[in-house]
């Protein structure tokens, strides 16, 4: 096999991962500090997206990746104090079925709003071309994409593992009712948390919109995997989401060079294996 | 059953005059079958407790069985074809059903959701044998002991025979000893344990019954349009089936009947009206979840359009 | 009836229980008391099934149940109540105790015939809510019963399995001084038809119901007799340093 094939594709499989990492991540924060999966993650990727789209054609890229994840944030942190927190006393049930029915309203807004074809927008212009490896071109966005990814990344774990309010976020995952006890806002905390949650999703959606483009339904197929992801690194184990998100997006892309009909089935069958026989996954601890 | 038999002759009423009153037999024979789908839903959430996210699983198992059965195999008895699909669908729930019950909450819900995107990419590559996203296809509705059942009106009737025989047997399970244990587990399952109930062994029960009862669904679908699209093992499917559980009413099988003609009619209707009428569903479904949750709380004390839960 | 040899149990690096040797005739009313932390409830758990021992063994009737989970102990005779009330929240008080019922018959897999035709499991539950005095909330909500009343519905689900062996987890735990001497009567006449074991905190219960009483501190068991040599017992009170022992 061409070397330079497969570089290209560990390299694809980074950007992939990173991208999976991301939204992973935030699916993980929620999973693990408000108990539920959130099944609307990715209609909130694809809304990112959307809001960025917006944002660039009226004031360039850089204030579209800023606006994506403040806006979806934004708007994650009004649903979770108006409607979710109202949940909580229902019992988990009722909070998961919510963000069932929220998928349809985003995905059918988005398309209301927006209208219901694909878009694309083009890579900002100080972006465009690529480094050459070997035969092939790799693109500077892709590069790009990649250096951001992981500067966010580094700066939720700094907050994670570095501010008071990383340290009680990580406390609530862990135990939410000692967090109570010891005199912290916890239902305060969740709506942080679904916000932040969300919001690193929507900004996912920002950074994959020159690539891939846009349309309403592009959170679902990313909603699953992030769930296989959430599930394989571990339930609220933000190290897991990452690690796993890359892993994914590693398997994945070297999977489609190699075996392309069974990659998404193999996912699946992971998700599943890890449920049965890990349940914890890679880093969880529950 | 005192109350219920009445309820389920003022159903039986209903289903014999719907065709009179709404010129869509199609239609309305789509809405029994996700009225089959739905209760089989119903039976797991507000029997059991259990959250299935998968449902579409077995919905297609049972759709591909009979239409692989009806396309390759001549002369297939209608009768048998729905028994295959009960068997094929009932067998996989097993499955479903034994790893379902072995992870504790909301793992044993991710990885009905886990199995559901499985069966989807296989049905998805396995293209030689349910068509992958062409669908299969030239499945021939079978007659009926002689009787024809090509006319859209007679399919109906057909459908809402089985119907009618599949809900009552359901109705008979929810009011056996069986159905009284399922409740049990939903309420405590420690407490059953401890009065010595082999709690697994029932969970993957419901498990089979729910699946036996979404696979007859699947094939009355399969030979409704002759076709089986891959839809019928999308997720979507099984969001479906649970915004119309949730809209009719957990814990009545009755609600569930009525969730799935709602969300049928409506669907159908509303579709035609404004392309994005499922923001309206949307709204309407995270209304209702917000309105159950207030007072009792329970997901039991619902009392799912005026019929009652019993126990 | 019930044995234990050298039971023990390691939670990590802290032993709550440690080789510890019990018998409990058969028909006796046996009390296992001692200061919060001494092990008694843990020693109830592993009794009952919730707990496998790190070591040692559990003999009742003759049978080693040393490995046997709680369902299979249940089908064996005995029957636990929990110290927090543990019912069918959402079942009528009737269902709580009629499904318990059930679980004795061969029935329960049975799909096709009504729950009601069980007339043997319908009559059992309704004469075990009469004789605890139930029975007028027969319809009502388990959840809705008072904190009495629902000790009460406690010891009833263990009653309808049928045991030989009763495990009663503090009864009065959470009762009023009058409910406790009410629950006291009802507990006295079950024991003349069931050998019980039971967790109490309520001395006055003990000291008047027990045939034998067992004393734990520290995982060990301190002292073991009748209520008159426990009352005597110098250890048993520097034990309880403070609490009334009477």
């Amino acid at each position: 096999m061409e070397p330079s094939l497969v570089a290209i594709e560990i390299l694809n499989g980074i950007v992939l991962g990173v991208i999976y990492a991301l939204v992973a991540a935030g699916l993980t924060l929620i999973f693990g500090m408000l108990d539920i999966p959130n099944f609307a993650h990715g209609a909130f990727y694809a809304l990112g997206a959307y809001v960025a789209y917006t944002a660039m054609t009226h004031a360039g890229f850089p204030l579209a990746l800023v606006a994506a994840p403040l806006v979806v944030g934004g708007v994650g942190v009004v649903i979770d104090a108006l409607f979710i927190r109202r949940l909580a006393r229902a019992g988990h049930t009722y909070q998961i079925l919510f963000t069932l029915g929220l998928v349809l309203i985003v995905q059918e807004g988005i398309a209301i709003v927006w209208g219901p074809d694909p878009l694309s927008v083009e890579i900002p212009h100080a972006l465009t071309g690529g480094i050459a490896l070997g035969f092939i071109s790799f693109p500077y966005y892709r590069l790009f994409l990649v250096a951001v990814a992981a500067l966010l990344i580094a700066l939720v774990w700094l907050v994670l593992e570095g501010t008071k309010l990383g340290a009680i976020i990580r406390a609530g995952i862990e135990d939410p009712e000692m967090v109570d006890a010891i005199g912290y806002d916890v239902q305060r905390l969740f709506t942080i948390v679904f916000g932040a949650g969300v919001g690193l999703a929507a900004i996912a959606g920002a950074l994959v919109l020159p690539l891939r483009g846009g349309q309403p339904a592009m959170g679902n197929e990313l909603n699953a995997l992030s769930f296989v992801v959430v599930v394989i690194g571990g339930l609220g184990s933000f190290a897991g989401a990452v690690v796993g998100g890359i892993l994914v997006g590693l398997v994945q892309s070297l999977m489609s060079i190699v075996f392309p009909a069974a990659d998404e089935v193999a996912i699946f069958v992971a998700m599943a294996v890890v449920l049965l026989l890990r349940p914890q996954g890679l880093f969880g601890r529950r | 059953m005192r109350a219920p038999r009445f309820a389920f002759f003022v159903l039986i009423v209903l289903i014999a005059i719907a065709p009179t009153i709404l010129h869509y037999p199609d239609l309305l024979a789509l809405a029994l079958i996700f009225g089959l789908l739905a209760a089989a839903f119903n039976l797991l959430l507000g029997e059991l407790g259990f959250l299935s996210f998968g449902q579409a699983v077995f919905n297609g198992l049972g759709a591909y069985a009979t239409g692989l059965l009806l396309v390759h195999v001549a002369h297939v008895p209608i009768l048998l074809a729905l028994l295959a699909a009960a068997a094929c669908s009932a067998a996989g729930a097993a499955i479903v059903g034994l790893l379902a019950s072995q992870g504790a909450g909301v793992y044993a819900v991710m990885l009905t959701f886990a199995f559901n995107e499985l069966a989807y990419y296989l049905a998805f590559q396995l293209r030689g044998v349910t068509g992958g996203d062409n669908g299969l296809r030239g499945i021939l509705r079978p007659t009926f002991f002689g009787l024809d059942l090509s006319n859209d009106v007679a399919y109906y009737y057909f459908t809402a025979a089985v119907f009618a025989l599949v809900f009552y047997a359901l109705l008979r399970i929810l009011d056996a000893p069986f159905g009284y244990v399922l409740r049990a587990i939903r309420e405590n399952e420690g407490r059953a344990r401890a009065i010595g109930y082999d709690t697994r062994r029932f969970k993957v029960a419901a498990f089979v019954v729910s699946g036996a009862i979404t696979g007859i669904g699947g094939a009355l679908y399969a030979m409704l349009y002759g076709f089986v699209p891959l839809e019928v093992v999308d997720f979507t499917t099984s969001t479906n089936i649970v915004v119309m559980g949730i809209l009719g009413g957990i814990g009545s099988p009755y609600g569930a009947i009525a969730g799935a003609a709602i969300f049928t009619l409506l669907s159908d209707r509303l579709s035609h009206v404004w392309s994005h009428w499922p923001l309206l569903l949307g709204v309407l479904f995270c209304t209702v979840v917000m309105v159950l949750r207030g007072g009792a709380v329970e997901l039991v004390r619902f009392r799912g359009l005026g019929v009652t839960k019993r126990a | 009836m019930i044995s234990a040899r050298g039971l023990s149990k390691r939670f990590g690096g802290t032993v709550a229980v440690n080789d510890v040797d019990l018998d409990v005739r058969t028909g006796s009313l046996h009390a296992i008391i001692g200061p919060n932390g001494a092990g008694k409830t843990t020693l109830f758990n592993l009794l009952a099934g919730d707990l496998r021992p790190t070591s040692g063994t559990i003999v009742f009737e003759g049978c080693d149940v040393t490995r046997l989970d709680v369902r299979e102990r249940s089908h064996l005779g005995i029957g636990r109540s929990f110290q927090r009330t543990n019912v069918f929240r959402n079942l009528s008080t009737f269902e709580n105790v009629r499904i318990a019922a059930q679980s004795r018959t061969r029935a329960s897999f049975d799909v096709w015939f009504s729950a009601r035709h069980l007339t043997a499991t319908t009559e059992r539950a309704r004469a075990i809510l009469t004789e605890l005095g139930l029975e007028r909330f027969a319809e009502r909500r388990a959840g809705e019963l008072a904190g009495g009343d629902q000790r009460l519905l406690e010891i009833a689900i263990a009653l309808a399995t049928d045991p030989v062996l009763l495990l009663l987890d503090e009864p009065s735990q959470g009762l009023s001084a009058q409910d406790a001497r009410a629950l006291l009567a009802r507990i006295r006449t079950l024991a003349a038809r069931y050998t019980i074991v039971l967790i109490e905190h309520n001395m006055h219960l003990v000291m008047e119901l027990s045939d034998e009483i067992t004393v734990m501190n520290f995982g060990s068991i301190l002292a073991r007799g009748t209520p008159a040599a426990i009352r005597a017992d110098e250890r048993v009170r520097a034990a309880y340093l403070g609490t009334r022992a009477t």
